[in-house]
């Protein structure tokens, strides 16, 4: 049932070509300062593309993500290539040493490709390139 | 009579197509929840920029999608620029329209909360201008990265 809802989703989202992360749940148990997190990340592009999965830790403001987590996260893979439409089923592991309720952020982050023309002769010209993330807001419970 | 009576209606009752079909009925309950989502994408990929008529601005544009399903938030992170080396001073900027623009260097840059279901397309505009007493930017080559992050709240 979740997948059909999931699926759903996927397909209600259809014309945008983002990277999305799915979560099950919005909160989470901390249990010996461990929560173990299921998700899943797609995107529709036209073609596999380069997809990283990182986890936010909380800021001053609980609608904004803080800091990328580098230490208490297990998370294999978290970079992979994914074909259009397809689901990638993952686990986090987190760990937290958290005493109340706190919001956390699992975000999938894709960079596109850059092909920069360099132009001789001095000319003035530039380019921009703008990475997307799209992030998913859960909360550890002690 | 009355005993005949009661029988009588003992057997309509039993017999009726309620009684026949309530052994065979069947409760159905269908649940699930939608999960939360958000998406942002930056449907063109890299934005080529081109210099103004007075030499002052290098500008670009594409375009972008932002959906979610309930409350979201866009942020643009602060701005890395990068220009030819001893360039005269400019200031760079990064606009999704009709959601959030981020003119530093340091500091993110946030909309307000997005409230509900959304589904908004909208024009990237991307600068570089000059911010020096000639009113020029100095020549050669300039790039300008950014990630803009939608959260599912």
């Amino acid at each position: 049932m979740k997948r059909c809802f999931l699926l759903l989703a996927l397909l209600w989202s259809g014309q945008v070509s983002a990277q999305t992360v799915y979560l099950e749940k919005k909160e989470f148990a901390l249990r010996n300062q461990t929560a173990r997190i299921k998700f899943q990340v797609s995107h529709s592009r036209s073609e596999p593309v380069n997809i990283t999965v990182r986890v936010k830790g909380p800021s001053s403001d609980p609608t904004k993500p803080g800091a990328v987590l580098t230490e208490g996260v297990r998370l294999t893979p978290s970079s992979f290539k994914l074909a259009p439409n397809k689901m990638k089923k993952l686990l986090l592991t987190l760990t937290s040493t958290a005493s109340a309720k706190t919001p956390y952020f699992l975000c999938a982050l894709y960079i596109p490709p850059v092909e920069r023309k360099e132009q001789g002769g001095g000319a003035t010209s530039g380019f921009a390139l703008l990475a997307t993330e799209s992030c998913s807001r859960f909360w550890l419970v002690p | 009579m009355n005993t005949k009576t009661a029988i009588a209606s003992a057997l309509i009752l039993l017999c009726s197509p309620a009684a026949s079909f309530a052994g065979t009925s069947v409760d159905i309950q269908a649940t699930g929840s939608s999960p939360a989502f958000c998406d942002i994408s930056n449907t063109g990929g890299p934005i080529s920029m081109a210099i103004s008529t007075d030499k002052a601005t290098l500008s670009g544009a594409g375009t972008y999608q932002f959906l979610a399903n309930g409350d979201a938030k866009v942020t643009i992170s602060a701005l890395t620029p990068v220009a030819p080396q001893g360039a005269a001073a400019y200031s760079p900027s990064l606009s999704l329209a009709n959601l959030v623009t981020n003119t530093s260097t340091t500091a993110i840059a946030d909309s307000p909360t997005q409230a509900g279901t959304n589904r908004i397309t909208g024009a990237i505009t991307t600068t570089i201008s000059q911010n020096n007493s000639l009113q020029l930017l100095s020549a050669g080559s300039y790039s300008l990265a950014a990630t803009a992050t939608c959260t599912a709240l």
